[in-house]
């Protein structure tokens, strides 16, 4: 599904299908907006992409799509992410040192450069990350959008939202609300989706599974807990 | 007692009280969106899926699957007949350094973001896992095909489509007012799955009772 073929549908949805009211470039600039918005909000994208070292370089661009890091990973290891400060304390020459990087910086280089730490002294194509990611730019009416279909239409609720917001013809406030209330239900559940599996995981005293490093700290109650009848 | 799809477009076209302003088809894919929207949220729909594991793979996207499985509630590994426990990347990391290296039958499962499903370890033989949970049912097509939650929660379906329609056709406060009746059925629905079997009461650090329920 691609902006085009939304475009047509909210148009026909706002009756106004000549762009009498709303030009199709404003409805445009909603979608591209709604689609951020909608991505950033939710976390619903999430990849896994290489980030190969090269001999030598100690910074790396990350994706343009970029949001949030989740993990990084080289030679199959997960690498810690650390801080400037901590790197001044325990190695000041951490920005010239090369090696074979053990932990990664997002700081100081810019908001989307990550510095692999000691710069790598091989190329090498081990080294991955995992972060959450916005959908591809809508820029041409070819690109499809990422998110799964059944998701597109809070994103039109979203544009339709923005198009009975903004002054002038077709204003209607309490439409916008309607709308943004709708579309704020499809961002709740994409959220309450990926809660519901963190909250399987943990485990409590009493349930059946301790899983390894989540056993009970010593001094509580032990983790078969008797079921009281 | 069931109401069938053909059923439930004919009572939100009585409710617009529109008369031909809005196709069978509008109408019927207006309550299909209504009808993914609550089993979406209430996960009320529950099935199978067998996932087809391969040797490259550690992540399946739950989302390419048919079903779409929302949440997985459990997993059998028919190579082995064991369950595979749930586990969680940060202790895999923790506990087993390489982990995304090995190759044996799948023990553990995990999810990464939203609907990435991941296997450990890697399988070294393609084969199938048997995912238990969640699933978004199929939409309706045929007229006499019938929502796969309870007849007491059709209404629901109904409420939220003709305040989406009354909203399109700018009847902003009978939408408004619509759309409080469809969220807190949406609601009921919900806490009616959630519910729906009574379970001995496991006794937690912080509960206030220690009796079975």
């Amino acid at each position: 599904m691609n902006r085009e073929y939304i475009s047509l549908l909210i148009q026909a949805q706002l009756g106004d299908a000549d762009s009498a009211i709303w030009t199709r470039d404003e409805i445009y600039d909603y979608l591209q907006e709604g689609y951020d918005d909608f991505t950033v909000r939710s976390k619903i994208l999430w990849a896994r992409t290489a980030l190969n070292d090269v001999n030598g370089t100690a910074t790396y661009a990350l994706p343009t799509t970029f949001i949030e890091m989740d993990r990084v990973e080289k030679n199959y290891y997960a690498l810690p992410p650390t801080t400037s400060r901590q790197q001044m304390l325990g190695n000041a020459y951490f920005k010239v040192t090369e090696g074979r990087p053990y932990t990664y910086l997002l700081e100081d280089d810019g908001l989307t450069t990550l510095r692999k730490v000691p710069i790598p002294s091989e190329n090498a194509t081990d080294f991955y990350i995992e972060y959450f990611k916005k959908g591809t730019p809508l820029t041409t009416d070819s690109v499809d959008l990422d998110i799964p279909t059944r998701y597109v239409r809070y994103l039109m609720f979203y544009t339709l939202a923005k198009c009975f917001e903004r002054d002038g013809d077709g204003q209607d406030l309490a439409l916008f609300e309607y709308w943004m209330k709708m579309y704020a239900l499809g961002v709740e559940m994409v959220q309450q989706r990926r809660a519901r599996y963190f909250a399987q995981r943990v485990g409590h005293l009493g349930t059946d599974n301790p899983r390894n490093g989540r056993l009970a700290a010593p001094g509580s109650l032990p983790p078969y807990f008797p079921i009281v009848r | 007692m069931t109401s069938t799809f053909a059923e439930l477009k004919s009572r939100v076209s009585r409710r617009l009280n529109a008369g031909s302003f809005w196709t069978d088809s509008e109408i019927g894919t207006v309550v299909n969106d209504i009808y993914w929207e609550m089993c979406e949220e209430s996960e009320c729909y529950e099935t199978d899926l067998t996932l087809t594991t391969t040797t490259t793979d550690t992540y399946y996207d739950l989302e390419d699957q048919d079903p779409i499985i929302l949440t997985p509630h459990r997993v059998w590994n028919p190579a082995t007949s064991k369950w595979l426990a749930i586990d969680y990347v940060r202790n895999l990391d923790k506990v087993c350094g390489r982990w995304g290296e090995a190759g044996a039958e799948p023990t553990a499962w995990f999810m990464r973001g939203t609907s990435m499903f991941g296997v450990f370890p890697r399988t070294t033989a393609a084969g199938t896992l048997l995912i238990t949970g969640s699933a978004m049912p199929d939409v309706m097509v045929a007229e006499t095909d019938t929502p796969v939650f309870p007849i007491q929660f059709h209404s629901g379906i109904v409420d939220g489509a003709v305040s989406v329609l009354k909203a399109l056709e700018r009847e902003t406060k009978t939408a408004a007012k619509l759309y409080e009746v469809y969220a807190a059925k949406r609601s009921d629905l919900s806490w009616w799955v959630k519910q729906r079997a009574s379970r001995a009461h496991l006794p937690v650090v912080g509960s206030r009772y220690g009796e079975a329920r």
